[in-house]
């Protein structure tokens, strides 16, 4: 009996802070940090970092390898590569970041609803998301945008609509830990109300787990962008995102292999440091698996 | 030194990562002997087994000094030499039976492996040696239960699965590591007879990690109280108990209960009376009828409702002003239900209950917040019941300022007032609750009680968590509070010690049921219904020279009741006899 | 997880009289039924969607300078000129007996098209599993191990590269380094071909590529699943048993993590199937992925429906094998 206040539990709770967080962060987390800042001053100042129009077509210097005049080489049409990835991390990240934006508070909320009221509206709910999460990710939504078309609203819509129940089923597994804590019956025994109960006091205790998942999905959100964007649902052409330039490099795959393989490098680079940071904010919000015993 | 010991220590220095947290310790274990090792949490004594074992965290975990089984040193035995060792010379007994074996594998596998590693049995042979041990542990049907799983066995039955397994090889050396302290009372008192009975046979040596003296009290030979990973003092039980040395041993000794068993048991037959006297005598302030808490239980393909687990039936009780009540209960009796369904935290299926002469009524959102402003809560795990976030300041004022008692520098004022109350120092209001040890916690959750003014406080094993000192600090600050406020306590407990110091009335509860209730010296000190007096007479002696009586467990009679119940159960009426002023008993017939 | 779910139970003994075969066949009826409720949530929601979608599908089909008659003459054909309840109810009862329809396009029955290239996706997404689970758990066990050390940092890198990469990403890199630089296999998997060598080559990268994402995922939750067991009390007992490192680590502390790798094997699968899409494209080899595609880029919207039901009814398949396997892997779950 002593021994069931052991330090362990009140190093899960306080290792929670935001401060203590940071703190804890490894040098891959901050690694991921670097890259992701990285490129989103790459995608603002893009058209300062540039050096050529990204849409200029240029029918002389076309599949032209790397070299002095283009960084990065040429496509097909004599665009050049380099300006085309600094203007196509602008659609990555936006629609990554609106996506993520959309599910978190759209799953969040039916989750944390589902968790806290239980019994009938719990299993409605879930149920659907159930339903939902059926689908693979990609599948679905490449099935919304095939039928809804491919514009950046409705992309962004599609993307957000597979990752809802990832954040539902992540807000409610918190919610029902949480709800029968001591903390939150002590919570009821004063009399605080139900919305009080769930959202200053529930919410705080689940939402850093809600932000790794929202880290953590935000790479699956880049990921299946590009990949829509690759099976040709993506932004229309001639915008340069890095799906459809992958696409259209893979048509001429046999000749000039850099077409495909720059922008699927800089896929790869913007999932992994997304993954890194998700995975570094999971150690540190719960240290137990890392420095256990 | 003398040679012929099972186990001897001699300067053991353990270090965790750049901690050392055990100093210079040395014992020794005379073979059939036991030697307890007690401490508080943190005194080094858990790890000092593990050591002995060698399964300290691999390359943080380091010991330095002498251990010897035997003739053998263990500290520089190489691994594949130590692996022979464990389990067949040196075998441990953990804390949790719940979380301490394999949850995918049965019982039999289990034990077969002990038996396979270290007997090299195989085959029949192997199975027999299984039925075997699970026959000289007691566990019924060993034939049927060796092929379930954990989860179907009850904790005291898992820890005889344990034992079986510390006992399969014949070990020199038993390491006990707090191997009741999971358990209830009575298992408990059981499970350490077994052990003992098992010794006598095998004639090992125990080493017996324990933090309860009671226990201590029951089993050993030799006594070392550890503090801070050092020993602070070293003697036989006797003189131990008789002469202790140290201040710090005579405070383990004394939070032991002094009632039990003191007064003997009443003579005089109690006489049966027609109805059970609810408020007996003062002004009462909370008066509970007929509760009745029931959990539904849903089966079939539908989910239909198929029964019901009675949580508690048919209970009633009065708390009168500045009284203090103590519920006291195995785990599954149903005291905690009570305490929370008085405060709307579980559906009451039936009954009455009025708090300062008003009916309370649980679905009117006025009668509620009444009852809120009056009743309030403290909770067993103090870190538990504050919400991690929220400065301590915060966690005070919110119930004043949601109900409107105080607000804005008003609140403040009073936040700072009660924190000074509790003995905390006003000026940490903005810390957050993991910069305060448990006990300084459980001070703040009783500020936070304290805030809405209540009339009673119901405490749910308030201090079942915390360690003996500190748990003595807090019930002086509850006492002297309820004079200071004013307030009445129903005090939730399985700790009957803790029980006998606050408490004025006891009430103990027997699945579900209340089976005996009066003022403290007669039901602790005169039981009358069988139950109490099985549950007071399995708590730990408190000097070994009591020994002597140790025939004075009675097993339990009656076969195990089901708290579920049928939709159409009807409890049969309750009949209750009068044994002396306010000292009720229920008829057990 | 909702009412058909799976939990521990902390004890059985609640007088329950009940076998756990009653139950078992009790707790599958269920869930048949909720993936039953999914199937038919899709099929209405693919029906509601193609109906609600702006644009008629004969002006897809004939163009946009079609003569009303045509039109009216595809409306009837197609059944689109009937009470929109009366077409629901049709194409409810036809799914139910498998038939899909036919394609808007090229009017050949969907169900047929679907079940002649579905054993090539189908072969592609086991064996990149089993190439997965047999390269990941290992992986798994001993990065957890080594925990902190040499090949713990390895492998965790390799596994976050590995769930980093967007399969066609992995797909077009593999394809560059043994099909194009090395000229180890072919460029394109036909998938066809009765020579069995040939045949596993073709499969080969396509294969790998999707197991490599496999194994990453299954390296990742090995490795925390056996941390996590690691640490509890019975493996501790295990060790005071005097059990090896061996039987502690594959007996006692794998045997408890399979659930979790379980859970997370049926849940990629569903990825799995989706991602095999991106691979048959990039290796030119038949499958949904090809189809899946042929009905976008033609605006085949019965086929892409009839495309959407078969992934639905594969992932509900999948879903309800792993449920099971639960029941095998602990002892502790209780079927409600």
């Amino acid at each position: 009996m002593t021994d069931a206040l052991s330090p362990t539990a009140e190093r899960a709770a306080s290792s929670k802070s935001a401060w203590a967080v940071l703190h804890r962060l490894n040098m891959t987390t901050w690694f991921g940090v670097a890259i992701v800042a990285a490129l989103i001053l790459a995608a603002i100042l893009a058209p300062l970092l540039a050096t050529h129009d990204p849409d200029a077509q240029n029918i002389i210097m076309y599949l032209s390898p790397p070299g002095p005049d283009n960084i990065l080489g040429t496509d097909q049409f004599g665009r050049d590569i380099f300006s085309r990835l600094l203007f196509g991390a602008r659609y990555s990240l936006t629609i990554g970041f609106l996506a993520i934006v959309v599910a978190l508070i759209i799953g969040s909320l039916i989750g944390m609803v589902a968790g806290y009221a239980g019994g009938r509206t719990d299993i409605i709910l879930m149920q659907i998301m159930d339903v939902v999460l059926a689908f693979p990710s990609l599948i679905l939504g490449l099935a919304l945008v095939a039928l809804m078309g491919a514009t950046l609203t409705n992309i962004v819509i599609a993307i957000a609509f597979t990752a809802i129940p990832a954040f539902a089923r992540i807000a409610r597994a918190g919610v029902m830990t949480q709800r029968d804590r001591e903390y939150v019956q002590a919570c009821h025994a004063m009399g605080f109300s139900n919305p009080r109960i769930l959202f200053r006091h529930i919410l705080p205790s689940i939402l850093p787990e809600i932000m790794v998942m929202a880290s953590l999905w935000m790479a699956t959100a880049v990921r299946t962008e590009a990949s829509l964007a690759f099976i040709g649902l993506g932004l229309a052409p001639p915008t340069p995102t890095w799906g459809g330039m992958v696409r259209e490099g893979f048509d001429n795959i046999l000749s000039s292999f850099h077409l495909a393989l720059f922008p699927s490098l800089a896929i790869l680079l913007l999932v992994l440091a997304l993954n890194l940071i998700g995975d570094g904010l999971r150690d540190a919000i719960d240290p137990r698996l890392k420095d256990a015993s | 030194m003398r040679d012929d010991a099972a186990l001897s220590v001699k300067d053991l220095t353990i270090s965790l990562g750049r901690n050392q947290v055990v100093h210079g310790l040395s014992f020794e274990i005379q073979p059939g002997k036991t030697l307890a090792l007690v401490g508080e949490s943190g005194s080094g004594k858990s790890v000092t087994s593990l050591a002995i074992m060698r399964l300290l965290p691999d390359r943080i975990g380091r010991a330095l000094g002498s251990i010897r089984l035997g003739k053998q040193e263990l500290l520089t035995l190489p691994e594949a030499q130590m692996r022979k060792v464990r389990g067949g010379r040196i075998s441990m007994i953990f804390q949790e039976p719940m979380t301490s074996l394999n949850p995918v594998q049965t019982i039999g596998t289990q034990l077969a492996e002990v038996i396979r590693i270290h007997r090299r049995l195989k085959g029949q042979a192997l199975q027999e040696a299984v039925l075997d041990m699970m026959r000289k542990v007691r566990i019924p049907d060993p034939e049927e239960r060796v092929k379930q799983y954990p989860h179907t066995f009850s904790g005291g039955m898992r820890q005889r699965v344990m034992i079986a397994m510390a006992l399969a090889c014949n070990p020199s050396l038993i390491i006990a590591d707090e191997p009741t302290t999971a358990l209830d009372v009575t298992v408990q008192a059981q499970t350490l007879e077994l052990l003992k009975e098992l010794q006598r046979v095998t004639g090992t040596a125990v080493l017996f990690i324990t933090h309860d003296m009671g226990v201590v009290a029951e089993m050993a030979d030799d006594v070392l109280v550890m503090r801070d990973g050092r020993e602070v003092e070293h003697g036989s039980v006797h003189e131990v108990f008789t002469r202790p040395k140290s201040p710090y041993t005579r405070s383990l000794i004394e939070a032991a209960p002094s009632l039990v068993g003191k007064l003997g048991t009443d003579t005089k037959a109690a006489e049966p009376v027609a109805e059970l006297p609810i408020a007996a005598g003062v002004e009462p302030l909370l008066v509970v009828r007929n509760m009745t808490v029931q959990f539904p239980v849903h089966g079939g393909l539908l989910g239909r409702v198929k029964g019901a687990v009675h949580a508690v039936e048919d209970v009633s009780f009065a708390i009168g002003k500045g009284e203090t009540l103590g519920l006291v209960g195995e785990s599954g009796s149903g005291k905690s239900t009570i305490g929370k369904a008085i405060i709307n935290l579980a559906p009451l299926h039936s009954g009455n209950i009025e708090v300062a002469g008003q009916a309370v009524d649980y679905r009117d959102r006025k009668s509620l917040a009444l009852l809120r402003r009056h009743v309030q809560m403290i909770f067993q795990d103090p870190f538990g019941s504050l919400d991690a976030r929220q400065t301590i300041g915060s966690a005070i004022m919110e119930p004043m300022r949601v109900h409107g008692l105080q607000t804005g520098r008003a609140a403040e004022e009073r936040m700072e007032w009660l924190l000074e109350r509790v003995g905390l120092d006003p000026a940490r209001a903005s810390s957050l609750p993991h910069e305060f040890s448990g006990g300084q916690r459980q001070r703040i959750c009783i500020a936070r009680a304290l805030a809405m003014s209540p009339q009673l406080i119901i405490a749910d094993e308030a201090v079942s968590a915390l360690d003996v000192a500190i748990k003595g600090q807090i019930i002086e600050l509850m006492i002297d509070l309820q004079k200071e406020f004013d307030v009445s306590y129903l005090f939730i407990s399985h700790d009957i010690a803790a029980v006998e110091r606050i408490c004025d009335r006891v009430a103990v509860m027997y699945f579900g049921e209340i089976v005996e209730i009066g003022p403290r010296d007669d039901v602790i000190g005169r039981p009358g219904h069988p139950y109490t007096r099985r549950l007071l007479s399995a708590i730990p002696i408190t000097h070994p020279d009591q020994r002597a009586t140790g025939t004075r467990r009675a097993p339990d009679a009656a076969p195990p009741r089901s708290p579920l119940k049928p939709l159409d159960y009807r409890a049969p009426p309750a009949r209750w006899a009068r044994a002396s002023d306010g000292h009720f008993i229920r008829d057990a017939s | 997880m909702g009412q058909g779910s799976l939990q521990p139970s902390a004890s059985v003994d609640d007088g329950d009289r009940v076998t756990r075969g009653h139950v078992i066949i009790s707790f599958l009826i269920k869930r048949l039924g909720f993936a039953a409720f999914t199937l038919f949530a899709v099929l209405t929601l693919v029906f509601l969607i193609v109906r609600i979608l702006p644009g008629d599908p004969a002006l897809v089909i004939l163009g946009d300078q079609a003569s009303p008659e045509s039109i009216a003459a595809l409306h009837h054909r197609l059944g689109l000129d009937q009470p929109i309840l009366t077409q629901y109810g049709q194409f409810l009862w036809n799914a139910l007996r498998g038939d899909l329809g036919n394609s808007m396009i090229t009017g050949r029955s969907i169900s047929v098209e679907i079940m002649s290239v579905l054993p090539y996706t189908i072969e592609l997404t086991i064996a990149s599993l089993l190439l997965g689970v047999l390269l990941g758990v290992p992986a798994g066990v001993w990065a957890a191990v080594k925990r902190n050390q040499i090949p713990d940092i390895a492998l965790r890198l390799v596994s976050l590269i590995g769930l980093s990469l967007p399969a066609f990403v992995a797909a077009i890199i593999l394809l560059m380094i043994f099909a194009i630089y090395l000229r180890w296999f072919p460029v394109i998997s036909a998938g066809g071909g009765t020579d069995i060598i040939d045949r596993l080559r073709q499969m080969a990268l396509p294969t790998l590529s999707l197991a490599l994402i496999m194994m990453a995922y299954i390296t990742r939750v090995t490795r925390s699943a056996m941390l996590e067991v690691l640490n509890q009390d019975f493996v501790r007992t295990a060790r005071a048993k005097g059990a090896s490192q061996y039987a502690t680590i594959w007996r006692h502390a794998l045997g408890n993590s399979l659930i979790p790798i379980t859970t997370v094997v049926g849940l990629y699968l569903g990825i799995l199937i989706g991602n095999s899409v991106l691979t048959e494209i990039v290796f030119s080899r038949p499958g949904l992925g090809k189809l899946i595609l042929t009905a976008l880029t033609q605006r085949d919207y019965t086929l892409l429906q009839g495309m959407i039901v078969i992934y639905t009814l594969m992932v509900v398949v999948v879903n309800l094998l792993t449920d099971l396997t639960y029941g095998f892997l602990d002892p502790r779950v209780q079927y409600k």
